[in-house]
C-alpha cells in the first residue's frame, strides 16, 4: 500500500486532462463514432500528447493491436450483413467490446505516462485513475447496449423470420473466437482487471464454478486451471462460440433458421450476465460509495481511533474510493479543549493508513475562542 | 438389486405405454380409460380390501377421496389425450419425471434462494429440452391436422381441446408437448395433494384404491352413453391389449414404485426410473412395429394403411433427449443442505458470524408488491421532475401498446417492430425516473455522500445510450447507401407524425424544466466558453439525458416524415439514408455535451465554471495569516449543483487551528463549494508522524511533495 501520498495542485491543470483524456477517447473511436469538430480543434494538443506516447513499447503494442481490430471488427461485421445472421453479429460485438477494452488500456497507459511526467513538477492528481474506471463502465454498459439492441431485433425476427446462410458462419466464429481469446490473455488491461477481480462473480462464473467443483472432485488436476473462477469474457464467448456452431449445425441438418435467433437471444443474455457484476462494480466507484466488504474494517478502525486520548466524537466519516486500490476519506474528529490538535492529527492519520491512502482530517474544538491557547509545544 | 426391479418395471410400463398409443386410436378415449380403471379398481380391490378393513370413512374422508379421484382423473385425461397427440417417446420424455425431480425444479424457479445454482441448471436444461421439442422437432403433421377429418375428435371434450389447441395455431404433437406440461403441473399438484390426505384417509394403498374405484363409477356413465350413441367396439378382440396395458402401466407401476421406494431414496428412484423409460422409449421409438394396430386393423377387416409413419424420431428429439437427461440428472442430484448463511456482523472475538436460519424472516419481512408500488408512486409525484418523466412515460407507453395493437390487428411488420423500438426508448425514461426518485434517498453508510450522483449517472448512460443509436443508425445508412432497398410508405407517415406530437409534448415539457430561458437551445453547447457554465449551473444530467433522449426520437420522426414523402413524391430512394445520416450526426452532436460534463462529473473533476473563483479562492487561503501554504487542495464536484473541497494547509506554530478552519471553510463556502474539509498541520504534526510510521523518510520526503518512488513503482508495473 502506498504511503501517504499528495498531492498539490491546481484545479485548472486537472480539467484541462479530463477534457483532452475524453477527447483522445474520440480520436479512437473515430471510425466507429466521428467526432470530427473535434478532433480539428485540438489536433495540436493531441500530437502533443500522443507523440510521447508512442515511445513506449506497450503503448505502441496497443496501438497495432487496435488496428488489428478494426479489421477484424470490420471484417466480422461484414461477413454479419452478408450471411443475416443476429447470432454471429451478436458474437462480434464481444470483439467490439474488445476493441473498447483496447482502448481503456491505451488510456491506463497514457494516464501512467502522464502520471510521471507530471509528477516530476510536483503535482499528481489522482483523477487519471477515476478515467480509467469511466472507460471501464463505459465500455461495459456500450457493450451491454449493444446487446440489449440484439435482444430488440430479435423480438421482430421472432415474428418474422428470414433465411440466414451459414456459409461465413463458420470462419466468422473461429476469427472472432481467436481474436477474442487473444486479446483477454495478451493484453495486459490493468483497469478491466482489477475490476473484474474485485467485482462479483457473474451468474455464469457462478454455475461454472458449481460444476467445475464436481469436475474437479473427479479430476483434480483441473482444480488450477477452473477452480477460483473464470475469466467472464472468456466464458461468455467459448458459450457463445459453442452456441454458434450448434446454430451451424441446426440449419445444416435441417434448415431451422430459428434456432439463428433463440442463439441469438441467448449469447446477448450471457453477455448481459457478464457485464451486469462488472458494471455495478465499476458503477459503485463511480458514485463514491464505501465499498460494502471494507465496512467492518473501518468500523474497527474508526472504534480504535475514538479511543485515542482527547478524541470525544468522529463525526461526518466519508470514505470512498478513487479507483478501486487508493480509498480516500475525509472525518471530522471533535476533540477535548485540552487536547494536542497535532498530536490528535497524526494518530488518526496513523491509524487509519493502512486502509485509506488519501485522509483528511478536520479536528474541531468546542468554543474555541473562549479558551487560552493550549501550548503547542507540549508533547 | 432393487435397481434392477425398478428398471424392469418402467420398461414394461413404457412397453405399455407405446401398446396404449396404439389401442387409442381404434378405442375411444374415455371408454378406455374406463376399463383401464375398472381393472385396476377390481385388482386393487382383490388385494387390498378396503371396505373390509381398516375403520369406516366419515363423510369428510369420501369428500377428500372423491376430491382426489376428480383430480386424478383429470390429469389421466390430459395425460392420454396428448399421448394421442404427440405420440408415446414424447410423452414419455415430457412426462415421467419422477416428483422430486418436479419439486426441486420448481424449487430452483420460484424459491430463488441463492446458492442452489443446480437446480437452476437443471430447470434451464429442462427448458431447452421443452423448447427444442417444440421448436426442432420437424413432424411434420401439420399438413396431416388439416387433412384430418373433425370427426375424430368426437367427444365434447377432446374437441374443445383440439379446438383449442389448433387456435393456438401450433402443429398437435406440439400443442401436445404445452398440454403434457400442463399435466405435470397438475401431476405435482396431484402429489402434493395425495400427500395431505393420505393421513386421513388411512394409508396410500388405500386411497389409491378408492380413487381408482370412483374415477371408474364416474366415468361409467359418459363411458356407457358414448357406447350406445354409436361407439362401440368389438371388446373382445381388445381385451387382451387392454388387460396389458392396465397391469403394466397402472398395477405394476404402482406395486413396483412403491417397493422400491421404500428401499431407495426418492432421488435415485426419480433418476433411475427416468433413465431407464428414457432409454426404453428411445429403443422402442426406433424399433416399435405397432402389434396392435395390425391386429386390431386384421380384426376389423380394414387394412387400411398403417400409419407407421408418424410421430418419428427427429434431430430435435434426440437433441431434447440429452437436455431431459441431463436435467433429471442434475435435478436429482441430493441438495447440500445450504452452506450460505447471512452475515452479521463480528463476535466479541473477531470472528464472523453467519446467521443459517434466513428464510422464515426473509419472508416474513417482505411487504406486499402493492405497497411497494403505492410507495413508489407517491414518492414519483412529490417531485416535479420525477412527475413529468412519470408523466411523459405514460404517454409513450400507450402510444406504444395503441401502435402495438394496431400493428396486431392489420398485421403489419412495420408497425410492430415500430412500437417495439418505442418500448425500447421507454426504458430510458424508466431509468431516468428511477434516477430521479434515488437521488432524493438519505445518504448511508455505503453512500456517504447521498445518491446524488446517481443523476448523474444516469444522464452519463443515457448519453451512452444515444451514441449507440446513433452508431447504430449510421451502420444502417451506409448499408442503404450502397444499395437503397425499397420501402413501402403507406402508414409510416401516420406513425411518424404521431410520434412527432407526442414527443414534442416530451420536448416542450422538459425543456420548461431543462432551460429556464428558452435563449438557450441545444444547438450552441459543443462550444465551449461562459454560456456553456451558464447552462451548466441550471441543467441536472439526468434531466438533460431524458430531454436529449425524446429530441433524438423528435428528429428520428421528422427524418421518417421528411425521407417518406420524399420517396413517396419523387422516387427519391437516396433520401431515406441521407436523412438517417442526418439524424445520427445531429443526435451526436446534441450527446456530446452531455457526455463531456457527465464525464467530468464522474471522473471527479474540478467544476470548470469554478476556475476562476477557485484560483482567487486558494490565492486568498494562502494570504490568510499564519498560513504558509496549502499542501493539498483536492476540489471535485460531487454532482452538478454541488461542489466538495478538501483542503490541507500548512501554518506556522503559533497560530490557532479553530480560527485558521473557519477562515478556510467561509473562503471556499464564498467561492461556491457546499462541503469543505480542511486539515491544519504544524511542523509538530510531521515529527509525530516520522515517529509514529517506521517509514520516517518516506514522511518528510512526501511533505515536501516529491513523490517520486511511488511513480516509478507504478511504472515499473505497467511497462513489464
Amino acid at each position: 500500500m502506498s504511503s501517504y501520498t499528495t498531492v498539490s495542485i491546481d484545479p485548472e491543470f486537472d480539467f484541462d486532462l479530463s477534457g483532452s483524456g475524453l477527447s483522445h477517447k474520440s480520436r479512437l473511436t473515430s471510425p466507429i463514432h466521428p467526432f470530427k469538430k473535434r478532433r480539428s480543434r485540438i489536433y495540436g494538443q493531441l500530437k502533443h500528447t500522443v507523440q510521447p506516447l508512442l515511445s513506449l513499447r506497450s503503448a505502441r503494442r496497443t496501438l497495432a493491436f487496435i488496428i488489428f481490430n478494426l479489421l477484424i471488427i470490420f471484417i466480422l461485421l461484414s461477413w454479419c450483413k452478408s450471411t443475416n445472421s443476429l447470432a454471429l453479429r451478436s458474437f462480434a460485438y464481444l470483439t467490439v467490446f474488445d476493441f473498447f477494452t483496447l482502448i481503456t488500456c491505451m488510456i491506463s497507459i497514457w494516464s501512467t505516462a502522464n502520471q510521471i511526467s507530471q509528477s516530476e513538477e510536483g503535482t499528481i492528481v489522482f483523477n487519471y485513475e477515476r478515467i480509467e474506471v469511466v472507460s471501464v463502465f463505459s465500455s461495459v454498459v456500450l457493450a451491454s447496449l449493444g446487446s440489449i439492441f440484439i435482444l430488440k431485433e430479435c423480438i421482430i425476427r421472432i415474428i418474422d423470420q428470414p433465411e440466414v446462410s451459414i456459409g461465413r458462419l463458420l470462419p466468422g466464429l473461429l476469427v472472432g473466437f481467436l481474436f477474442h481469446v487473444m486479446i483477454t490473455l495478451s493484453v495486459n488491461n490493468k483497469p478491466l482487471q482489477c475490476i473484474t477481480n474485485a467485482s462479483q462473480s457473474s451468474v455464469l462464473q457462478e454455475h461454472m464454478a458449481d460444476m467445475s467443483q464436481t469436475l474437479c472432485s473427479i479430476i483434480p488436476a483441473l482444480s488450477k486451471i477452473l477452480l477460483p473462477r473464470i475469466n467472464p469474457f472468456l466464458l461468455t464467448s467459448f458459450i457463445g462460440a459453442s452456441l454458434i456452431f450448434l446454430t451451424n449445425l441446426l440449419i445444416q441438418m435441417n434448415l431451422y433458421y430459428f434456432a439463428d435467433t433463440v442463439s441469438a437471444i441467448l449469447i446477448s443474455t450471457c453477455t448481459l450476465c457478464t457485464m451486469w457484476p462488472v458494471a455495478s462494480c465499476s458503477a459503485r466507484v463511480l458514485l463514491n460509495t464505501t465499498p460494502p466488504y471494507l465496512l467492518g474494517q473501518l468500523d474497527k478502525l474508526l472504534s480504535e481511533a475514538q479511543t485515542l486520548d482527547g478524541v470525544l466524537e468522529i463525526r461526518n466519516e466519508r470514505f470512498y474510493t478513487v479507483s478501486l486500490l487508493t480509498m480516500v476519506g475525509s472525518i471530522n474528529v471533535r476533540v477535548r479543549r485540552d487536547a494536542d490538535e497535532q498530536m490528535v492529527l497524526a494518530h488518526v492519520t496513523h491509524r487509519l493508513s493502512t486502509l485509506v491512502s488519501h485522509l483528511t482530517v478536520q479536528v474541531s474544538k468546542d468554543d474555541w475562542g473562549s479558551v487560552p491557547m493550549v501550548s503547542s509545544g507540549v508533547i | 438389486k432393487y435397481g434392477i426391479i425398478l428398471v424392469a418395471v418402467k420398461i414394461l410400463r413404457c412397453v405399455g405405454l407405446f401398446e396404449c398409443y396404439d389401442i387409442l386410436k381404434s378405442i375411444h378415449l374415455v371408454q378406455f380409460l374406463f376399463l383401464v380403471k375398472l381393472i385396476c379398481s377390481g385388482v386393487y380391490l382383490l388385494i387390498h380390501k378396503p371396505f373390509s378393513s381398516g375403520r369406516k370413512l366419515n363423510k369428510r374422508q369420501w369428500s377428500y377421496v372423491f376430491r382426489h379421484s376428480v383430480l386424478g382423473l383429470l390429469n389421466n385425461v390430459l395425460w392420454l389425450f396428448s399421448l394421442t397427440l404427440c405420440g408415446p417417446l414424447r410423452t414419455v420424455l415430457v412426462f415421467e419425471h419422477g416428483e422430486h425431480v418436479l419439486v426441486s425444479m420448481f424449487m430452483g424457479v420460484f424459491a430463488g434462494r441463492k446458492g442452489n445454482y443446480a437446480k437452476t441448471r437443471g430447470s434451464l436444461l429442462f427448458f431447452l429440452g421443452v423448447l427444442c421439442l417444440l421448436l426442432f422437432d420437424n413432424d411434420d403433421m401439420l399438413s396431416k391436422i388439416l387433412s384430418q377429418p373433425e370427426g375424430q375428435h368426437t367427444s365434447s371434450i377432446t374437441h374443445y381441446l383440439s379446438a383449442m389447441i389448433s387456435f393456438m395455431g401450433v402443429a398437435d404433437h406440439k400443442g401436445g408437448v404445452l398440454l403434457l406440461c400442463l399435466t405435470l403441473l397438475l401431476k405435482v399438484a396431484l402429489n402434493g395433494y395425495t400427500k395431505r390426505v393420505t393421513t386421513h384417509v388411512g394409508g396410500a394403498k388405500r386411497l389409491h384404491a378408492f380413487s381408482t374405484l370412483i374415477s371408474a363409477l364416474l366415468l361409467l356413465p359418459w363411458a356407457s352413453l358414448l357406447y350406445f350413441t354409436g361407439y362401440s367396439f368389438n371388446l373382445f378382440s381388445n381385451l387382451f391389449s387392454i388387460v396389458f396395458i392396465a397391469t403394466t402401466v397402472f398395477v405394476v407401476e404402482h406395486y413396483g414404485h412403491f417397493f422400491v421406494s421404500n428401499r431407495l431414496s426418492p432421488m435415485q428412484v426419480s433418476r433411475l426410473g427416468y433413465f431407464a423409460i428414457a432409454g426404453t422409449a428411445m429403443f422402442l421409438g426406433f424399433q416399435w412395429s405397432h402389434p396392435a394396430i395390425r391386429v386390431i386393423s386384421n380384426v376389423n377387416g380394414k387394412m387400411d394403411s398403417v400409419r407407421t409413419e408418424e410421430h418419428v424420431i427427429s434431430g430435435g428429439v434426440i437433441v431434447s433427449m440429452v437436455f431431459f437427461i441431463l436435467a433429471s440428472d442434475i435435478l436429482s442430484w441430493p441438495q447440500p443442505k445450504s452452506q450460505k448463511g447471512s452475515f452479521i456482523g463480528y463476535s466479541a472475538e473477531g470472528l464472523p458470524l453467519y446467521r443459517f436460519a434466513g428464510d422464515v424472516l426473509n419472508r416474513a419481512s417482505k411487504t406486499s408488491f402493492g405497497t411497494l408500488v403505492n410507495g413508489f408512486l407517491r414518492r414519483v409525484l412529490e417531485e416535479k421532475d420525477s412527475r413529468h418523466i412519470f408523466y411523459f412515460l405514460c404517454i409513450n407507453l400507450s402510444f406504444a401498446f395503441v401502435e402495438l395493437a394496431w400493428g396486431a390487428w392489420s398485421n403489419s411488420l412495420g408497425l410492430i417492430s415500430d412500437s417495439f423500438h418505442m418500448l425500447f426508448d421507454c426504458t430510458a425514461l424508466v431509468l431516468g425516473l428511477v434516477a430521479a426518485v434515488m437521488a432524493k434517498w438519505k445518504s448511508t453508510r455505503i453512500f456517504p455522500y447521498g445518491y446524488g450522483r446517481v443523476e448523474v449517472l444516469s444522464g452519463f448512460v443515457n448519453g451512452l445510450f444515444l451514441l449507440v443509436v446513433a452508431f447504430f443508425l449510421f451502420y444502417e445508412a451506409f448499408q442503404r447507401l450502397i444499395d437503397p432497398p425499397a420501402i413501402n410508405t403507406d402508414k409510416l407517415l401516420y406513425v411518424s407524425v404521431g410520434g412527432l406530437l407526442v414527443n414534442l409534448i416530451g420536448v416542450f415539457v422538459f425543456s420548461h424544466q431543462h432551460h429556464h430561458n428558452h435563449g438557450h437551445s441545444h444547438g450552441h453547447n459543443h462550444q465551449d466558453g461562459h454560456e456553456n457554465c451558464h447552462s451548466h449551473s441550471h441543467s441536472n444530467a439526468n434531466i438533460k439525458g431524458v430531454y436529449l433522449h425524446v429530441l433524438a426520437d423528435l428528429l428520428g420522426s421528422i427524418g421518417v416524415i421528411i425521407s417518406s414523402l420524399m420517396v413517396s413524391k419523387w422516387q427519391l430512394l437516396i433520401a431515406d439514408p441521407i436523412c438517417t445520416l442526418a439524424v445520427a450526426s445531429l443526435i451526436l452532436c446534441t450527446v456530446w455535451p452531455l457526455l463531456r460534463d457527465s464525464a467530468r462529473v464522474l471522473a471527479l473533476c474540478a467544476p470548470p465554471h469554478l476556475q476562476k473563483t477557485l484560483q482567487q479562492a486558494l490565492s486568498k487561503v494562502n494570504a490568510v495569516e499564519g498560513i504558509t501554504t496549502h499542501r493539498t487542495c483536492r476540489v471535485w464536484q460531487h454532482t452538478e449543483k454541488e461542489a466538495a473541497a478538501v483542503v490541507s494547509v500548512h501554518v506556522e506554530p503559533h497560530v490557532i487551528e479553530q480560527r485558521i478552519i473557519s477562515q478556510v471553510t467561509s473562503i471556499f463556502k464564498e467561492a461556491g463549494i457546499s462541503s469543505v474539509t480542511v486539515q491544519v498541520e504544524k511542523d509538530d504534526f510531521y515529527q509525530h508522524m516520522s515517529g509514529l510510521m517506521t517509514g520516517a523518510d518516506d514522511m518528510t520526503q512526501i511533505s515536501k511533495g516529491i513523490s517520486l518512488n511511488q511513480s516509478s513503482d507504478s511504472e515499473g508495473e505497467f511497462t513489464k
